[in-house]
């Protein structure tokens, strides 16, 4: 199936399906919103002319203009309400969630008078245009533009987080599933190196490399993503070059000490392990030994939470095994790989795609709960769940908590109605 | 009956020791050194003038803690390091003598060798005990950091408001979901079964910590309805000595209702939806019909035929229920301030009171893993096809 054909599908499921259709159209307004941030809720002006010489603040890299010889610095939060501009078309929300607004400080309502300062001193009513449509935090930041800035983290980690669950699920859960205990045989030689390929790939990877390792982790993002690509590309390049040698030299021994390798049992074992650990107070754990951040954080997230898709996908061959199609395809010859990914995958998407999305839904709450209570997640970025946990302190600020609250629980409920809603196609 | 049991009983013990380990690992590599702010803290009197004194206060509460162990049975290393290199505790000089071995070991750096330490190490010594050690399989958990006392002390207590708490939220959920879920069974296109079924997935989408500021912001507000107490378990300045059990518990009473809203709503969707399924496929078989044919009344079928042979998927939620409810209960816990495992988790990570934390998360995998058997034997007494088939 190509892409276009896989999109006509798209949408003609979509368009049978009301309910399915709206949840997918609010989740792409989501999308939108994140990607759209900057130019949504930004304290700098989208345009604005400015002693005769036009200004795009909002889009520009840079961190300042000069205009007439005089040094415009974009970051001076308060300066672009108050410049003297000829012209000027700021954003739908004027502020950025990082932007103080010292004149509306301590918590202001929605519906409180708010005022501003302007550069002569004089206190006006704040203009409409600049009006904190959402209320403001203790120390006077934006709610609407912090809810706006937030979308980024709650998405970004669900979706990336489940990228990594996803397809460790789906891999493990199939070799579970299709292999079982009794097809992949395994010599005893070849056991040998599989132990002395894990010893190895482990000294390689973490004694030799402890040092690169530890900064690596320590500085966290992107670095720390290499060095965990490298260390599984280390492991399955030892594994591979040692089982092949094995192997080769079992044949030249020609032994019969061969025996079935139970794949399904150490999976599932692994699976029941992982699941009897609560994963938030895991979660928290790892995430208070080491520094916080949120890559470290999608990556937690990821390896805890394959055991569901896991599990699922391994019913789904187990099932999908006994049918006459996958007999068939045994019976012409194919390979046990082309199989699991071209024949059997197919099939079973669809209700593993269920799983995944219900998963989104459960990395999102996650997230939102490690940065309610302010552990495990770094403490400088604004959230929807940071935002509801100034509210703790007070209750009178009810716009701290309806509206991020509002916004956790409608991207949750769409997960999981669309979810629901797949799961009913059939 | 017993063989199977013994098999499963078998089977979990080499999953809760995975679990230690899991736990040792996270000890093991906290980060800042908890001998240090030990003898620091107990050192604000200025008692210990002399570095050498200080010294020797770590070194003593090294042998204490059992911190001058190797880590593990055996160690990996490199060929060119010495056997004993787990002895330097001081992290600066450790990393000279790192320093050292790698510019004079020569090739001797990138080949592995394997130390064996034998049970006298941290691992055997925090599990089955050892100097001055019961080990975690006696209780022993070891000394927090920051309150200079055994973890399990402290987190004994804790322990009983939690399971207090999750039990009874649980035996809350199933004795209001299973009658909706069989209502709905009943009648599913009914007005009650559509319109339950909507506000209960309504429920399911809704993240705790929401639900419980907002309940806490309408009902332990002073400017809203102040008909709640905001946080704690009892009321301010504890009991007089002779109250009786009773009395504190009716005291107690409106301290709990909110946390328990909070404990209970998320699960109710799903059970309910379980049950209503499956004594759905329940009502389609032909056992049913007999009974029906037969004469009996309704509920006596649904109460006493449907539910008994759809109890088995509901068991199964019971185990999974349980771990999402410890881990819920950090938050649920923090919101409302109830001095159990949860908010002493918080508590000991924002102290780094690593040890306490370990213990928390170990403690509760322990027990999930016996709530998992608990399912598992019960699945057995139930349905007996499951002894003789597995």
């Amino acid at each position: 199936m190509n892409v276009k054909q896989s999109y006509s599908s798209f949408k003609n499921i979509l368009s049978k399906n009301r309910v399915l259709k709206r949840c997918v159209y609010v989740f792409i307004l989501f999308v939108f919103i994140s990607i759209l941030a900057p130019f949504i809720a930004n304290d700098k002006p989208l345009v604005c002319k400015y002693k005769g010489q036009w200004l795009f603040p909002a889009f520009s890299l840079k961190h300042q203009a000069i205009v007439n010889n005089e040094i415009i610095n974009y970051n001076m939060a308060k300066d672009w309400k108050t410049l003297e501009t000829d012209f000027a078309i700021f954003p739908p929300c004027a502020y950025s969630p990082n932007t103080i607004d010292a004149d509306n400080a301590p918590r202001k309502s929605p519906f409180d008078e708010q005022i501003m300062t302007l550069k002569n001193g004089q206190i006006i009513s704040i203009p409409l245009k600049y009006r904190h449509w959402l209320g403001t935090t203790q120390n006077g930041n934006d709610v609407l533009s912090c809810i706006i800035h937030g979308t980024k983290t709650s998405l970004s980690v669900g979706i990336f987080s489940m990228l990594i669950a996803g397809l460790l699920g789906i891999l493990l859960g199939a070799c579970a599933g299709y292999f079982q205990n009794n097809t992949l045989k395994i010599g005893y030689i070849q056991v040998l190196f599989l132990l002395l390929s894990i010893f190895i790939s482990y000294f390689f990877c973490f004694i030799i490399r402890a040092d690169k390792l530890s900064e690596a982790f320590k500085e966290g993002g992107l670095g720390m993503f290499f060095q965990i690509l490298l260390i599984i590309y280390i492991f399955i390049q030892n594994t591979f070059i040692l089982l092949r040698l094995g192997k080769w030299i079992d044949e030249k021994l020609k032994t019969d000490n061969r025996f079935y390798l139970p794949i399904d049992v150490i999976i599932s074992r692994i699976i029941e392990i992982l699941n009897s650990i609560p994963s938030l107070l895991l979660i928290i754990a790892l995430s208070a030994i080491s520094k916080p951040s949120y890559s470290l954080l999608i990556m937690i997230i990821g390896f805890l939470s394959w055991t569901s898709i896991a599990r699922l996908t391994r019913a789904e061959y187990l099932k999908a095994k006994q049918l006459d199609y996958v007999t068939s395809c045994r019976a012409i010859g194919m390979s046990n790989y082309r199989i699991i990914a071209k024949h059997i995958l197919p099939n079973v998407f669809p209700l593993l795609l269920v799983q995944i999305i219900f998963g989104l839904a459960g990395a999102v709450l996650i997230e939102a709960s490690l940065s309610f209570i302010g552990v495990g997640v770094p403490l400088n970025i604004i959230t929807w769940g940071s935002l509801l946990n100034e509210a703790r302190e007070h209750f009178s600020a009810w716009w701290l908590v309806v509206f991020p609250g509002l916004c956790v629980f409608t991207l949750i409920f769409i997960y999981n109605k669309i979810a629901t809603e797949i799961s009913k196609l059939k | 009956m017993w063989p199977y049991v013994l098999k499963r009983i078998l089977w979990f013990i080499p999953t809760l020791f995975a679990v230690t380990l899991i736990g040792f690992i996270l000890l093991a590599n906290a980060p800042g050194d908890g001998v240090n702010s030990l003898v620091m803290s107990s050192n604000s009197g200025g008692s210990l003038k002399t570095t050498q004194d200080i010294e020797q206060q770590k070194t003593y509460w090294r042998k204490q803690l059992g911190l001058d162990l190797p880590l593990f049975y055996f160690s990996i290393c490199k060929l060119s390091e010495p056997d004993t290199l787990y002895k330097i505790n001081d992290d600066v000089e450790l990393e000279k003598a790192k320093k050292h071995i790698k510019t004079t070991g020569g090739y001797k750096n990138y080949l592995p060798k394997i130390v064996w330490y034998g049970s006298s190490n941290q691992y055997h010594r925090w599990l089955f005990g050892g100097y001055n050690s019961k080990g975690i399989i006696r209780g022993d958990f070891g000394l927090s950091i920051s309150k200079k006392e055994p973890v399990i002390a402290i987190i004994k207590d804790k322990l009983i408001w939690s399971l207090f708490f999750s039990i009874l939220s649980i035996i809350l959920a199933y004795a209001i979901s299973v009658p909706i879920g069989i209502k709905i069974a009943r009648q599913p296109e009914s007005k009650f079964s559509k319109g339950s079924q909507f506000i209960l997935f309504l429920m399911y989408s809704m993240p705790s910590f929401f639900v419980g500021v907002l309940l806490l912001m309408l009902f332990a507000n002073p400017d809203v309805l102040s008909i709640f107490p905001p946080s704690g378990i009892k009321p301010i300045g504890g009991y007089d000595d002779d109250t009786s059990l009773l009395e504190k518990f009716i005291d107690s009473v409106p301290y709990m209702i909110l946390p328990l809203i909070c404990y209970t709503y998320s699960s109710l969707a799903f059970i309910s939806k379980l049950t209503a399924t499956s004594i759905q496929e329940q009502l389609q078989l032909d056992y049913i019909k007999t009974a029906k044919a037969k004469g009996l009344n309704e509920k006596t079928i649904i109460w006493k035929h449907a539910l008994k042979n759809s109890a088995l998927p509901l068991i199964t939620v019971f185990s999974s229920v349980f771990p999402s409810i410890v881990g819920g209960s950090v938050i649920i816990e923090s919101i409302f301030t109830i001095p159990g495992m949860g908010l002493e988790t918080v508590r000991a990570i924002i102290a780094q009171d690593y040890p306490v934390v370990i213990a928390i998360i170990t403690l509760s995998s322990i027990l999930t893993i016996f709530s998992y058997l608990l399912a598992d034997i019960l699945y057995a007494w139930i349905d007996p096809r499951i002894r003789i088939t597995k």
